[in-house]
Formats: C-alpha cells, structure tokens, sequence
C-alpha cells in the first residue's frame, strides 16, 4: 500500500541568539493508512517539532525537506492558507496540554461547530447536530449539555477528549498525538489510548503517537521510530525492535525502563546526559554515552540508518555493518 | 519491649476548608488526608502511589511538619511531634527532609550549589569553619556531582543534575527519613534510573528511610520495600513491594494495574484493561462508603454505604475492600481470566 505520509530529508535549524540550533536533520519516515507509528525520544530529541514543520507550525525559513507528500500531494510548496486547511480537515493534532490548544474563551460546542461550518461548509443546524455526535464518539457523558460548556469547567480528561473530538470531527486521515496522556492518570490514559485505537479504527486514520512512554507505545504502535539529537536513530516494526533493539541507544532505553510485573533488578541507566544541540559532537551524537563507542564512530557523517533486522527494521549505528560482515 | 518504628502515622486527617478562608464557612472541606495509619522502619522506603489530588503530597507534606493535621498523630522515633516543644520542633525538621519533582522550583536560582549546600549544616551547626567546605565536597561526592560544580548555579544544569543537587542539599542536614515526592517523574527514563540507583545506593550507606510518592508503578515498585495505595485521602491497600502488585485485591490497585502499560508489546497485546468509567470523584465531601464505589466496576449496596476497614489479608498485606476475597476472578487482569464482564473490556 502506498504511503499516506512520505518524509524524506527534514531539517529543522532554528535560528537562536547563541546561533543555529539544528533540532532535526535528515529525518526520513513513512505512515501508511491505518497504522499507527511512535515516535519516542529523550526529550529536545526533536519528535514535536518534527510534527509542527509538517503542519507549517514553526518559524518560516526554520524547516527544509526534499519532500513531503501527504495523500499523493507534495505539500512542501503549500502557501499557509492552504496548509492550515489541511491542519484541521486532513490531519488532526491532540497536545499535551489541552489548554493550549483549545480556546478558553469558546464553549466546546462552539469550536466544534466552528469546524464543520470553516472546514465542511455545514449549516448552523446540521455542524451542531454533527458536534453532538462527535462528542458521543469521543465518549463524553451527556454530550447536548457539554456543547454549552467551557475548557476550564472540565476536568483533564474531559479535555482530553474534548480536544480528540475537535480532532477527529472532520474525519482526519491522519491523527498526530503529541503526548497526549503524558499530563493524565494512566486509568484515564487507558481511556484515552482506549478512545484514539476505536476512532483510528473506525475512521482507518493513519495515527503518529508521540511519547516518552515505552510502555504506552508497547501497547498501540504497529511501528516505532526512536529518535535521539534530532536525527532517527532506529526504526522498525514494533516487535523487532523489542525484541531487538540494534543500535545501543535504544537498548539502553529500553533497559532503563523500571518493570513493575516482573521480578527484575533495578533498570539499568545509560550513563550521561544527552549533548547540548549546540555542540553535539562529531560522528555519532550518542557516542560520548555508548558503551560500545570506539574510534569510527566520531566519523563525520554520522550513520545512516541500515538494515538491522527482516525489513523494515533499520538502525544508525556502525556495529551493525560490522556484525553483517562477520556473518 | 520493641524499639518504636522510626516513624509511626496515626489515623491521620488532613481537611482543607474551602471559600476564602472561612474556617466555618458552607462550602465544604477538601478531605485530602482522611484517616491515613502506616510505619516506617528505618533504612526502609515505604512507596505512595495514587491518582492525582489523591492527597500523596499533602500527606508528605504532613509527615515532614509543612501542614499542621486537623487531627491524628506523626510521631518520630516514638515522640509525637506536635507535643514538642519549639527547640525540639527545629532538630526534628532537621531529622525529616523532603526532595521534590520540580528541584529547579526549590532551588534558589542566586546561590551558588556549594552555597545552598552550606546553608543548612551551618543552620544546624552540624559542622563548623573549614569542615563545612570539606562536608560540601562529601555531599558533592555522594550524588556522583563533579567538585567543580560547587561554584555554579543552578539553571546552569541539566534536570537530571538538578535532582542530584535536591537530594545533596536534603543529605546535608544529616536526616535520618527523606519524603522524596515524585522524584523521577519529571525527568527521561534514562536519567530516572540514574536518580532511582543514586537513591537506593544512599539508602545503603547511609541508612536514610524513603517515603517515597510516585505514581509510575515500575518506579514505585523498584524503590520500595513496601507500598501503600491511596484513593481519596485514604490507604486502601498496602503490601510488601515485590509481590503487592501481583497479589492485589483492591477493586481500584487491579483498576490501576491494569492500565498500567508494560513496555512489552507482546504482553500489552494479551492484557485485559479494566476501563474505568467517569473521572475520580472530588475529595470534597467525598462519599461516606468506599471511596471508590463510584467507579468501581464491581461495587455492591454495601460499598455504598460502609466504608470497608483497612484489614489484614495474609501476610504483609492489608486491603480495604468489601470483595477483596472475590476480585482476582471479578476483574482479571491477563488475558487467561475469565471472559470480560461488565465494566471490564479487552
Ligand atoms: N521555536 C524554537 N526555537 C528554538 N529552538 C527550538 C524551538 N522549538 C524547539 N526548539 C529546540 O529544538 C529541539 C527539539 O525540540 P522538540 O520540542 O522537538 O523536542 P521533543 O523531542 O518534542 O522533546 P519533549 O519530549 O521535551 O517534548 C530542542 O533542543 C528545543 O529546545
Ligand atoms: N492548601 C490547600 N488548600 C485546599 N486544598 C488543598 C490544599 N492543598 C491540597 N489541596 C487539595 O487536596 C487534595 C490532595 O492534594 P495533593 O497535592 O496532596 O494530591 P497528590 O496526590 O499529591 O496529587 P498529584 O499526584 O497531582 O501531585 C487535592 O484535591 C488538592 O486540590
Ligand atoms: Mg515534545
Ligand atoms: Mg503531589
């Protein structure tokens, strides 16, 4: 099946006061129809703004790709206008923090309506009938009388899920997720994670689940891509990579994770901080924390991602040239 | 004759009362602390977990003499604290120390590392002229923090070294119980272990007991020597820490359990959540049965109108639970149980 999403060569270079601040470079990933791929990574690894340069969202002149096709159209060459078209009608987004993204001085009815009316051309009537239902979908208990009220009358979930409703309504092929249970309790987070798999289901929305969390991305992803210093360092079929992990970064994560059904030792940690984007150092940006660093790897560029597994499973690390090459 | 715990909460109640200020006014009481009872030996680490606005960080807050109780006794080393007097109240603060989430918030942002290190050892006279620079370079040392940093500030390092300077500076004052609220929870899973083994190494050598508040069951099991459940103000379970979480029987512990992710997605594929429904109900006049009948998927009449007692369940494990004897088989939890009821979805 041909991909829905299609990235190929991001960079994103932030012009700061202490001067350029590359937050990502060369990122490359597909999403296929239905499927839903994790994104996980430190944090300032660079997996939001990964997401807002494809939605238009940052600094003009801050974001370069080769290409971006989105449903068969190269969206690199959209003027805003056009892109924030795209943004609520094509592709939905749910933050973290739903109060930054919902509008505090608008009932929910109000912002649901309001994108039926901007993005489907429905009349008062039939966008208020169809706010109703979207509500419903998304779970919210009495959803007539929940049109009336405001974002901070909610409780956290109740956001949550109101925000989810504003980004589903106009059916999204495509659902970006940043975070969206890290602020919430993880009985509400099974509620959530619960609601985003039924929708993407229904509507067959590809889904980008942002998260820190392993254990979340355990549970939802078909695919995860693991990023570190804004560059893609492992990616692949969620199992594979699971099961094993082939670049040393990632293993590391997934060793440091503290196990609370198992009858394992204290997690191991990866030693070290992640390095300043500032000054990153040559080659491998992970090198100054590998265990398994030797002089290659401050070879400048630094790894492409390679075959590490059955396709598609790729990782960024010179080991794993060198243990094909023993085989 | 036993020696007493190093320290001993008793029925411990802690209510807000709400609308500016009237102690008396008809707004209702915010029951953060309702009635709390535990014991802590020392050298041990006792873990919190609970939803937020289950009333954790207040109880810490209690334990560490930040919050007067509205009724109920903290006692330390078997003396009740709000019998001492102001002279001993000052060597008692000094005895309990507590670290936060947030260490950058607790840090004072104009004082060098080394300065909000001597701070308290000179306040509480535990060294004195060149020794306090020398108990500097020790604490620096302990956290694993290069001797270098004692001369710079803190917005000059990173969250994960932030925490270490929080827990050097508690160190500093010597104490023999640390409240350490949600540590870990604001920082990346690699640093978090960092933090987790600094804690638990500490403990070794020097001894120090953890009351330790989480809310990520892995973190909270990996620390802890025994873990307490919270739910509206009130423990609801607790249970040694290698085995409470396999062995629940508190409807709300399998409740969290259970949507509590395993970083294992052949695991997480067989699971069985239970998908709680509503939102924790607010501890403002919170219901007078269990506190979790609302939404608790196999309540009956009962917990609606008693509130179940904190009793024994076998060894190391206390529940409050009117259908603790039933809930492994009402609500499992993996895949092999029974087939999803009410309440209960796949
Ligand atoms: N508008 C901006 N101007 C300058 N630098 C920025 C801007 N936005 C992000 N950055 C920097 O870009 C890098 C990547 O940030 P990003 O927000 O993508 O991280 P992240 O992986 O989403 O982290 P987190 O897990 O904390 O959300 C960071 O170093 C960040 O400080
Ligand atoms: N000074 C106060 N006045 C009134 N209400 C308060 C006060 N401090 C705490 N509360 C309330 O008491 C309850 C318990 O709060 P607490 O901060 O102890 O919860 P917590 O379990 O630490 O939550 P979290 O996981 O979010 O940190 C909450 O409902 C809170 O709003
Ligand atoms: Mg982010
Ligand atoms: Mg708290």
């Amino acid at each position: 099946m041909s991909a829905l999403l299609s990235i190929r060569d991001l960079e994103v270079t932030f012009a700061t006061e202490a001067g350029p601040l590359p937050a990502v470079q060369g990122v490359s990933l597909d999403v296929a129809p239905g499927e839903t791929l994790a994104i996980v990574g430190e944090s300032g690894s660079g997996k939001s703004v990964t997401m807002l340069s494809l939605l238009g969202l940052l600094p003009a002149g801050a974001a370069r790709a080769r290409q971006v096709v989105f449903d068969g159209q190269d969206i690199t060459a959209l003027d805003e206008a056009r892109l924030r078209g795209l943004r609520g009608r094509e592709i939905g987004i749910v933050f973290q923090d739903p109060m930054t993204s919902l509008n505090p001085v608008l009932t929910v009815g109000r912002q649901l309506t309001e994108m039926f009316e901007l993005h489907q051309g429905l009349s008062r009537g039939a966008a208020r009938a169809a706010a109703v239902e979207t509500l419903s979908l998304v779970g919210m208990p009495s959803p007539k009388e929940r049109m009336a009220t405001y974002p901070h009358q909610l409780s956290g979930g109740m956001r949550q899920r109101a925000m989810i409703a504003i980004a589903v309504a106009c059916r999204p092929k495509l659902l970006i997720a940043d975070e969206p249970t890290t602020a919430l309790d993880v009985t509400i987070q099974a509620q959530i994670l619960d609601l985003i798999a039924r929708i993407q289901e229904e509507l067959g929305m590809g889904v980008i689940m942002i998260s820190h969390d392993l254990g979340v991305v355990a549970g939802v992803a078909d695919r995860i891509a693991v990023m570190y210093a804004g560059r893609i360092v492992e990616i692949g079929p969620i199992d594979a990579v699971f099961d094993a992990p082939r670049m040393p970064y990632t293993s590391g994560l997934l060793a440091s994770v503290p196990r609370y059904d198992l009858d394992a030792d204290m997690p191991r940690s990866i030693p070290g901080t992640p390095p300043d984007p500032l000054a990153r150092p040559s080659g491998c940006a992970f090198r100054p924390r590998c265990a398994e660093a030797r002089a290659a790897c401050a070879a400048s560029p630094p790894p492409a991602l390679r075959p590490a597994g059955p396709p598609p499973h790729e990782a960024a690390c010179i080991l794993v040239g060198e243990e094909r090459e023993r085989t | 004759m036993t020696a007493p715990p190093l320290l001993e909460v008793a029925d411990l109640r802690l209510h807000f009362p709400l609308g500016g200020g009237f102690a008396f006014g008809r707004r209702g009481t915010v029951k953060a602390v309702d009635g709390v009872d535990f014991r802590l030996e020392a050298g041990r680490t006792l873990g919190l977990v609970g939803e937020s606005g289950c009333g954790k960080s207040t109880l810490g807050r209690a334990v560490v003499g930040l919050e007067t109780p509205t009724s109920g006794s903290v006692t330390l080393g078997g003396r009740n604290l709000a019998a001492r007097s102001r002279a001993e109240r000052d060597a008692d603060r000094r005895r309990m120390q507590m670290i936060f989430q947030d260490p950058f918030s607790s840090l004072n942002p104009r004082m060098t590392v080394g300065q909000t290190l001597a701070e308290p050892i000179r306040l509480h006279g535990l060294r004195e002229g060149p020794g306090v620079a020398a108990r500097v370079r020790e604490l620096l040392g302990l956290v694993d923090l290069p001797e270098g940093a004692r001369d710079r500030y803190p917005h000059e390092f990173s969250g994960g070294q932030r925490q270490r300077i929080g827990i050097a500076r508690a160190l500093a004052c010597e104490p023999e119980l640390v409240v350490c609220d949600e540590p870990v929870s604001a920082l990346d899973v690699s640093i978090q272990a960092q933090i987790m083994r600094l804690l638990k190494r500490l403990q070794d050598e020097l001894g120090v007991a953890y009351l330790f508040i989480g809310h990520e069951l892995g973190v909270v099991r990996q620390v802890s020597d025994e873990i307490a459940v919270m739910y509206l103000g009130q423990i609801v379970e607790r249970g040694a820490g290698r085995t409470l979480f396999r062995e629940a029987r508190h409807a709300y512990t399998r409740a969290l359990i259970s949507a509590a992710p395993i970083p294992d997605p052949r695991l997480e594929r067989l699971r069985r959540r239970i998908i709680l429904k509503g939102d924790p109900p607010s501890p403002i006049d919170p219901p007078s049965g269990c506190p979790f009948a609302g939404r608790c998927p196999v309540a009956i009449p009962r917990c609606h109108a008693e509130r179940p007692p904190l009793e024994r369940f076998g060894p190391d494990h206390a529940v409050a639970c009117w259908r603790a004897g039933e809930t492994p088989e009402l609500l499992p939890i993996l895949a092999q149980g029974a087939p999803a009821r009410d309440g209960t979805s796949g």
